[in-house]
């Protein structure tokens, strides 16, 4: 080791060129040479000072150093004293001064170059840090509790208009939302192909036990079925909830001992891979809890099976009651207006139509002239309202800006480095590709100018979402470039929180065209009971039957009409827009499809069976 | 008599490069044979001397390089560079102009004047 540490000195003070051809000559130590000199100890130690205050490279002062060194001997040489020459030498701190600046002269242009890069770098660095710390103490501050403002309406709700009431201790007997039990449900209600259990699956006599032991479940939904909100004040942290309802919508949270009740484990599984993210999701509108919707369609796969059952038992009032209550169920849980709770309703209003084909198509005669008329108006009733929920869906980014960016007072304010990490948590694909972009179009995007971009984003959305599908529309894409190109904002959090309009148009299309069916079926039931036949044609139902014949959302033509095997059936031209005569049409799993929207090939040829919905086979 | 500095500073580089004409010179040997020829005006300390000859190799005008001389000393020996003769032979225009000017003037003459009585020089018209 004390061999080693010599010659690494020697190298680092021996100039690259003498490296090259191995030669250690430690030629750029020049405090040596200097002691090496022998020249008297004050002629020493004035060359050392000059050469040190230089501040030059270590080459430069090897230079410096052997250049007096010989002037001194030279000038001893011709006959002056050391003192003499001393004397004359001028001022140690000046000539060192005028040195350094003229041997800095001297440096290369790229030596130069690579000093201006340096400072460049410096400035930059400390600029960075700088700015890190002032980034850091960014701070956002929500003042609005928009989840407030989103329940309101339920919160401010006559008590007789609240279904929940009714419905929330059978939830708490059956342990109705438990992880455990939501499971089972699944398990046992659905068939191997993932639809609602029917007499012809092997589970259907599990089924029907596990419906029947849960009666007063269903007798609870029944009995709210007249009030038109469900009134849940909705939360977005479960400790927020009374009680009562922690037992019902969080079972299993409220049956743990209270040191172990910790976040909410919901944020965990709503969105976001990061610290950040699952905190943030947990106390904001977007966190919202709603796992009472899930249940909700479950509850509606339970009547289905009981509609069922009905019809065996030839009981036309449970299986109009249960209709009824399906269909009230769809419009209950849109109360707080989210655009899921829209699209969930959407569901279980299928699940309703599913329930009257059953009946007209397995057991035409069991409902009187009256009750089907009720049907047709339960039917008429329901109408996804998805638009309403553009506007829950602003507020919802309204609360999200305001917890992520700071808050000047006038509306403006930047985003925070909070705000950051929990975008770089929520964000995914291509943006998480190059988080140094995503970071930068965040950040140079204020507020204002991203509450402006988002709400531009949802007006076209609406327009969009309100066109029908035969008229051109914007792709998400588009609607996205809009909006960038005339505001400039952030891509990045307008991408991650556009609206998927192309889903919600589906969803719409698709609601539209079952209940249109729906209602030309019930229409040909009331014709057959009055002629004794099915009606041919579609003009035979617009005499009386029909007061006018639905349009297909895919052409803005009338629904297609006909018999076939001396039924009713009605279907939709499809992607390609052309009548194929009622020919079927089959997602990429090869099941035959009643409406196709985004599971088939785009312009694929073939119809959409709406009624009556194609059988799926293994 | 010594130059005073801001004098020596526009003279002091030409000076040093009419020396270097003849042939390359190391530090020491430039201060000794300017103060030498110039009489004692050009005393140049090495605080002014170095600097002005890595000035003048930063601007192209000379040219050095180390190696041993005849007494087996390391020196840096300095060059007039193509460049730098140019300089010189523009530098050499300027100062005879100068010189002109000054003696029109009355301000520069023999040095011979120097030893009369300064009214009977002549200072270009000006009465004394």
């Amino acid at each position: 080791m004390s061999s080693v540490l010599p010659n690494l000195k020697k190298i680092y003070r021996t100039p690259l060129s003498d490296l090259i051809r191995l030669r250690l000559t430690n030629r750029l130590d020049w405090r040596a040479a200097i002691s090496q000199s022998e020249l008297p100890v004050d002629v020493q130690h004035t060359i050392t000072n000059v050469v040190a205050q230089t501040g030059l490279w270590r080459s430069e002062k090897a230079s410096v150093a052997d250049e007096l060194i010989s002037h001194f001997k030279d000038g001893n040489d011709s006959g002056l004293t050391y003192e003499n020459l001393l004397n004359t030498f001028g001022d140690a701190s000046v000539a060192s001064r005028l040195i350094r600046r003229a041997k800095q002269r001297n440096r290369s242009m790229a030596s130069k170059i690579a000093k201006a890069f340096g400072w460049t770098t410096l400035a930059a660095l400390i600029s960075i840090v700088l700015f890190w710390f002032y980034f850091r103490s960014l701070k956002a501050n929500p003042t609005v509790n928009y989840l407030a403002t989103i329940t309101e309406s339920v919160r401010t709700a006559d008590d007789d208009d609240k279904a929940w009431p009714l419905y929330r201790d059978a939830w708490i007997k059956h342990r109705f939302c438990s992880a455990k039990e939501q499971g089972a449900y699944y398990q046992v209600l659905n068939n191997d192909l993932g639809r609602t259990c029917s007499p012809t699956d092997d589970k259907w006599d599990e089924a029907v036990t596990w419906v029947e032991s849960r009666k007063d479940l269903l007798d609870a939904f029944r009995s709210g079925a007249d009030r038109p909100l469900l009134g849940i004040e909705l939360q977005s942290k479960i400790e927020d909830y009374s009680d009562i309802d922690q037992q019902a919508l969080h079972p299993d949270w409220h049956d743990r001992k209270p040191a172990t009740k910790e976040a909410p484990t919901t944020a965990e599984t709503v969105v976001g891979d990061s610290t950040e993210s699952e905190e943030f999701v947990g106390g904001t509108v977007i966190g919202t809890l709603m796992q009472h919707i899930q249940m909700i369609r479950v509850a509606a796969q339970m009547f289905q099976i009981d509609t069922q059952i009905a019809i065996e038992q030839k009981d036309s009032q449970r299986a109009l009651i249960n209709i009824q209550t399906t269909a009230a169920l769809a419009n209950q849980i849109t109360d707080t207006n989210f655009i899921v709770t829209h699209l969930v309703s959407e569901n279980v209003a299928q699940q309703a139509f599913e329930q009257i084909e059953l009946v007209l198509t397995q057991s035409p005669e069991l409902l009187t002239d009256d009750q089907l008329n009720t049907l047709q108006a339960t039917a008429t009733k329901y109408q996804l309202d998805l638009a309403s929920g553009f506007e829950t869906y602003k507020v919802s980014i309204r609360d999200i800006v305001q917890q992520i960016y700071t808050d000047n007072g006038d509306g403006d304010g930047q985003i925070t480095q909070y705000g950051l990490a929990v975008m770089s948590g929520l964000t995914s694909g291509d943006d998480k590709k190059n988080t140094t972009a995503f970071l930068y179009n965040l950040m140079r995007s204020s507020r204002k100018s991203t509450i402006d971009a988002i709400d531009e984003l949802v007006e076209i959305a609406k327009k969009e979402y309100a066109k029908p599908k035969y008229e051109k529309l914007l792709s998400e894409e588009e609607m996205l470039q809009t909006v960038i190109n005339k505001s400039g904002v952030n891509q990045a959090l307008i991408r991650q929180f556009a609206p998927q309009v192309l889903s919600f148009q589906s969803a719409k299309w698709q609601s539209e065209a079952r209940r249109n069916s729906v209602l030309i079926a019930i229409a040909a039931e009331q014709y057959r009971r009055n002629n004794g036949k099915f009606p041919s044609a579609a003009e035979q139902l617009k005499n009386g039957f029909i007061r006018s014949f639905p349009t297909d959302p895919m052409n803005g033509k009338e629904l297609k009409y006909d018999l076939h095997e001396g039924k009713p059936r009605i279907y939709s031209v499809g992607w390609n827009g052309d009548d194929d005569g009622g020919k079927l049409i089959f997602d990429n799993h090869g099941r035959p499809l009643a409406f196709g929207y985004g599971s088939v090939p785009v312009f694929a040829e073939g119809d959409w069976i709406l009624w009556p919905t194609p059988a799926w086979t293994e | 008599m010594k130059l005073e500095r801001e004098m020596m500073r526009g003279a002091g580089p030409t000076a040093v490069m009419h020396l270097l004409v003849d042939g390359e010179m190391y530090g020491y040997e430039l201060i000794e044979t300017l103060a030498k020829k110039s009489k004692g005006i050009f005393t140049l300390g090495q605080s002014t001397l170095y600097p002005m000859l890595y000035n003048l190799e930063s601007k192209g005008l000379v040219a050095s390089k180390e190696r041993k001389g005849e007494n087996g000393r390391k020196r840096r020996y300095y060059r007039l560079t193509a460049k730098g003769k140019k300089k010189l032979e523009s530098d050499r225009q300027q100062w005879a102009s100068l010189v002109e000017g000054m003696g029109a003037l009355g301000i520069t003459r023999d040095r011979s004047d120097v030893s009369r009585p300064i009214s009977d020089w002549n200072l270009g018209g000006a009465t004394a």
